[in-house]
This record gives structure tokens, C-alpha cells and sequence, in this order.
């Protein structure tokens, strides 16, 4: 079953096409990666995946529930942490908490059992009483995600729930994300950390103003790049590129100081022939691996095609 | 109903934190209680107020009069009051919910519209209600006790007594409204006050009005401008709902 399936969703602000035509499906208990640069219009999306702003044409189901039938039902069935933690810095973390508890319809004593479980598994339960205003960016983060918990939903959006904090607070933001995910709900990450995104997701989405690519990260990689190797040899690596190319299944050779990057169909049939080839052309080679491209590699290429081509067009 | 309450119960707890809004909510009506009282303790000989013409105030003699002129103009500062103390809390509440980015995250539970937009008027109106009755009606208890005996029932006339019990929450409502209107164009409290202070020149038109003699608030005059405030407030409620909605709130205001 998905937790949330789109269908050419758009939505304009005027003459602003803010986000174009969306269309994706993503599975329960799946941690979906949104990326795109600033502007890029994810926060749109949230906030239509979210009941907050009617989309302009198109539809979802979110959690069963058809978006602009049942708006409610959808906003029971989800948690938000927001781009800002936007928590009432005059009350207390428990306060803070209880209010939105029975704002997300929990009695008042569901309310309490809940606050107490998420304020001690995010470690604030000695800090409950005190004001938020003393609280830390990383605590407060930390506050805003137990808000999003309170009512069990079993998908959550989470807007950049690791930006601006120190390297420690993101690190026990994102086990939590981690648990979180173990426990079978359904994870919808909008970040810019992109190592984070490799970490956590199971599906990638590089969004700018519409879908450029959907799939899981692996999967993006070879897309993107193709699957490759490369042969680290001694000396200039541009040498040995012509003989490379003459492989009749070789699909792009690229050379970088002693580093050989080699495309192939299926490396692992192929790279002995490749090493043969070299060898035979007087190489010496010093290791053969599998190429490793970041996701911010797959990011960068596709946002600068998209980018170019947007030019272009 | 619930969750009207639930946003009441945090609107006071917050209101109760605000030393700053405190002041502004206790003390205005504290000094419309204190300074008559000090007024008519150095008295006056009666020679200004003899020369104002207060039809409801016909009939004294010149020490009444001259108490009957300061118990009229303070009188009215209460009807005054009801606008003026829910503009201050609307001005926090509204806008400060703006301002600490909280309203995302509470548009995105389950809260319906009214409810929201209930909560928040009720906790501007329901105090700025209770603190004008209460220390308006400490003013009367002053005039009874500290002027003479014939003075209250001129100053207190059931013209005034329509206005202060049915008019002030009608005006509370007009004024939080407005505050809500603006609110959705302003970012700060203290621009959105400015601007809501405008909202009280008709008030004070009628006011001067009286206190010139041009015309008396009897009965009739109080029941009538009640009833042009119903209209006026439900009509100034319906546009702040139509300001107060989700999609609104979050791309439209800045």
C-alpha cells in the first residue's frame, strides 16, 4: 500500500508554477528523500502532501485519504516538523506539548502518557518545566519532532530536521529518524544534506519544480553515471584512455590525474577484458574497484542538466 | 467546543507570561478608576463644567454638575476601554503567533477554522470584556460612594448602562476583528496597534459628541447604536474569517 500517491499535482501562485505536474507514489514504511535547491518548491509540496494549501490541479490520496475531501482526517493521519520549530517560547516543553497533544484530538491523560514517553526518548524530560526560550537550537528541534510523534501518525514529513544544528544534535536527529523508520512508518525527508539523504532513504526524489528523477539511490547512481570502474595506474592515467575506448562495449572512458573511469554495461563480465587491454598496452596497474559517485555527484549532474536545459528551452 | 477551550487555556497561560501585556491590559482601566477619583477630590469650582452643556446632567446644582461632567467624561472612557484592550491582546496573539512561526505547525493539526479563529477572538474579547464590567463598575462604586447623592443617576443613566453591559462586547468583537485584518498585513505589534487605533475614532466622535451637548445617550440612542454594532461586528467577524484561513495565513501573509 503507499502512504502517499500524487497525480499530475501543480500548484501556482500566480504566473509562479511553484510546483509542475507531480506525479509519485511512494510505499509505506519507505524513507522518501526530497531534494532539490532552495526555492525548488518542496516546501509547497509538503504543505499540499500536508492539507495546508490547496494544490491548483491534479490530485493525492495521502494515508487513504483523498486530498480536499477530508482534510482533517489527513492532518490526524500525518505529523509536520516545519521548516522552523515554531514552539511558544513563554510555555514550558510540557505545556508546549500537551497543548498540541489535544490539538491532535488525544485526551488530556493519552496527552500526558505521550508527552512523558516522547520527552524522556528524546532525553528532555529533566528539562520539561523549563521555558523554551532556554532551550538550545538542537533541543528545540528535538521538542518540534516529539510535537510531530505525539499522535502516533505513521507517515511524517520532516523539513530539513537536521539544519543548522551542531554535528552531535544532528546525529541523535537522525537515529531518531533511524527508529523511526525501524518501526514501519513512513518518512518524508525534504534536506540539503545529501550524505544524509544517502544515509537514511530508501527512495530519492530530485525535485525542481517538477520530478527530475525518482528512484532508489543505488539505482540513481547508475542512471545517472552508468555502473562503472576505475583502474588506478602509475603515471598519467590520459594515456590509456584511447586504448580503453576501442572496447567495443565501453561506453565512456574519462581520465583524472592516475585514475581511469570506465562505464560499463556489466563491469563485472567486462573488467577482466579491460585489464587485459591495458596490461597488453603497457599499463601498470596499481587497483581495479567499482567507480563510487556521491549522491551529491547524481544531485549536481541532474540539477545542472535541468538547469541547462531550462537555458536551452 | 474541546479545542476552542484547549486554545483558550494556552492563549491565557500565555497572556499570564507577558508582564509587558499585562501593564497594557491592567493598566488603562486602573487609571480610569484612580484618576476621577482623584479629580473629584480637588473638586473645582464648577466654573468650566457650568459652562458645558450635558443635557443628562440638567437638573444639578453646580457642585453636582461639576461632579456630573467629570463622572460623564470618565464614564465613557469605559466604553472606550472595550476596544482598546482586546486591540492589545489580538495585537500579541495574532501577530505573535506570526512572528515565533508558530501558526504553521497549529494550521497543521486537525483544528477546524472556527475553532481557531474562536479561540483566539474569545481570548482577546472574554478578558478586555471582564476588565471593562469589572472596573467600570468599580467607577460607579466610586461615584456612589465619593459625589453626591443625586450625581450617580445622572452619570449611570440607563442609556449608558445599555451601552456599557451590550455595546463594549460588540465593540471588543470590531476591534479584534480589525486587529485580525491587519494582522494579516503587519509584523509587528506595535505597527498593528497604530494602526488599530483608528478603529476607536468613531467611538470617540460619539463621545464628544455628547460631552458637547449635541445629543444625550438615552435609551433609545444606546439601543440603536447596539443595534448598528451587530451588524458591524458580525460583518467585520465575517472578514476576518475570510482572512483567517489556512491557505491565506501561509502564502498571502506577510
Amino acid at each position: 500500500m503507499n502512504s502517499i500517491e500524487t497525480n499530475h499535482l501543480t500548484r501556482s501562485f500566480g504566473k509562479l508554477v511553484a510546483v509542475d505536474d507531480l506525479t509519485l507514489a511512494i510505499p509505506e514504511g519507505t524513507v522518501f528523500g526530497f531534494l532539490g535547491p532552495n526555492g525548488a518548491g518542496k516546501t509547497t509540496t509538503v504543505r499540499m502532501l500536508s492539507a495546508l494549501i490547496a494544490p491548483t490541479s491534479g490530485n493525492a490520496v495521502i494515508m487513504g485519504h483523498q486530498l480536499g475531501e477530508n482534510n482533517e482526517a489527513i492532518r490526524q493521519s500525518v505529523g509536520i516538523l516545519t521548516e522552523t520549530p515554531g514552539l511558544y517560547e513563554r510555555l514550558s516543553a510540557w505545556d508546549n506539548l500537551m497543548f498540541f497533544g489535544e490539538m491532535y484530538n488525544l485526551s488530556r491523560e493519552k496527552s500526558s502518557t505521550q508527552v512523558e514517553r516522547y520527552l524522556r526518548l528524546l532525553d528532555l524530560w529533566d528539562r520539561r518545566g523549563d521555558k523554551v526560550g532556554s532551550f538550545s537550537k538542537g533541543m528545540r528541534q528535538k521538542l518540534a519532532i516529539a510535537r510531530a510523534l505525539l499522535h502516533e501518525p505513521k507517515m511524517i514529513f520532516l523539513d530539513e530536521p537536521t539544519s543548522g544544528l551542531d554535528p552531535e544534535a544532528a546525529k541523535v536527529v537522525r537515529d531518531f529518524i533511524k527508529v523511526l523508520r525501524s518501526e514501519g512508518r513512513t518518512i518524508f525527508l525534504t534536506t540539503h544534506n545529501l550524505p544524509e539523504a544517502d544515509e537514511l532513504c530508501d527512495l530519492i526524489g530530485v525535485f525542481r519544480s517538477r520530478l527530475l528523477r525518482l528512484d532508489t539511490p543505488a539505482n540513481l547512481r547508475v542512471s545517472v553515471f552508468g555502473s562503472g570502474t576505475q583502474v588506478r595506474v602509475v603515471g598519467d592515467a590520459a594515456r590509456w584512455v584511447e586504448p580503453v575506448r576501442a572496447l567495443a562495449f565501453v561506453q565512456q572512458v574519462t581520465a583524472s590525474e592516475n585514475i581511469l573511469t570506465i562505464n560499463l554495461p556489466h563491469p563485472n563480465e567486462q573488467n577482466p577484458e579491460v585489464v587485459r587491454k591495458l596490461v597488453a598496452a603497457g599499463a601498470d596497474i596499481c587497483a581495479v574497484e567499482p567507480s563510487s559517485h556521491s549522491l551529491e555527484d547524481v544531485y549536481m549532474e541532474l540539477v545542472e542538466n535541468e538547469h541547462e536545459t531550462a537555458a536551452i528551452g | 467546543m474541546h479545542k476552542v477551550f484547549v486554545i483558550l487555556r494556552k492563549e491565557f497561560s500565555e497572556i499570564l507570561q507577558q508582564r509587558v501585556l499585562l501593564y497594557s491590559v491592567f493598566l488603562p482601566p486602573l487609571l480610569f478608576d484612580v484618576i476621577p477619583l482623584l479629580i473629584l477630590h480637588l473638586g473645582g469650582n464648577g466654573t468650566r463644567a457650568s459652562s458645558i452643556r450635558i443635557p443628562s446632567l440638567q437638573g444639578l446644582t453646580l457642585h453636582e454638575y461639576t461632579q456630573g461632567v467629570i463622572g460623564t467624561e470618565f464614564s465613557n472612557f469605559f466604553i472606550l476601554l472595550s476596544m482598546v484592550v482586546p486591540s492589545t491582546i489580538a495585537a500579541y496573539s495574532i501577530i505573535g503567533e506570526k512572528s515565533n512561526r508558530t501558526l504553521e505547525p497549529l494550521l497543521a493539526t486537525p483544528v477546524l477554522r472556527w475553532q481557531l479563529l474562536a479561540g483566539k477572538i474569545l481570548a482577546a474579547l472574554l478578558p478586555s470584556v471582564l476588565v471593562t464590567w469589572v472596573s467600570g463598575s468599580v467607577f460607579i462604586a466610586e461615584l456612589a460612594v465619593f459625589t453626591d447623592a443625586n450625581v450617580v443617576s445622572h452619570v449611570v443613566t440607563e442609556g449608558w448602562l445599555i451601552l456599557f453591559i451590550v455595546g463594549t462586547p460588540l465593540l471588543g468583537l470590531i476591534a479584534v476583528s480589525i486587529m485580525t485584518a491587519i494582522s494579516s498585513q503587519v509584523n509587528d505589534t506595535r505597527t498593528a496597534q497604530q494602526l488599530s487605533i483608528w478603529a476607536v475614532v468613531p467611538v470617540i466622535g460619539i463621545i464628544l459628541g455628547e460631552l458637547s451637548g449635541q445629543f444625550e445617550l438615552t435609551v433609545f440612542i444606546a439601543v440603536v447604536f447596539d443595534l448598528i454594532l451587530i451588524p458591524v461586528a458580525i460583518f467585520m467577524t465575517w472578514g476576518a474569517a475570510q482572512l483567517f484561513q489556512r491557505e491565506t495565513i501561509l502564502t498571502r501573509w506577510k
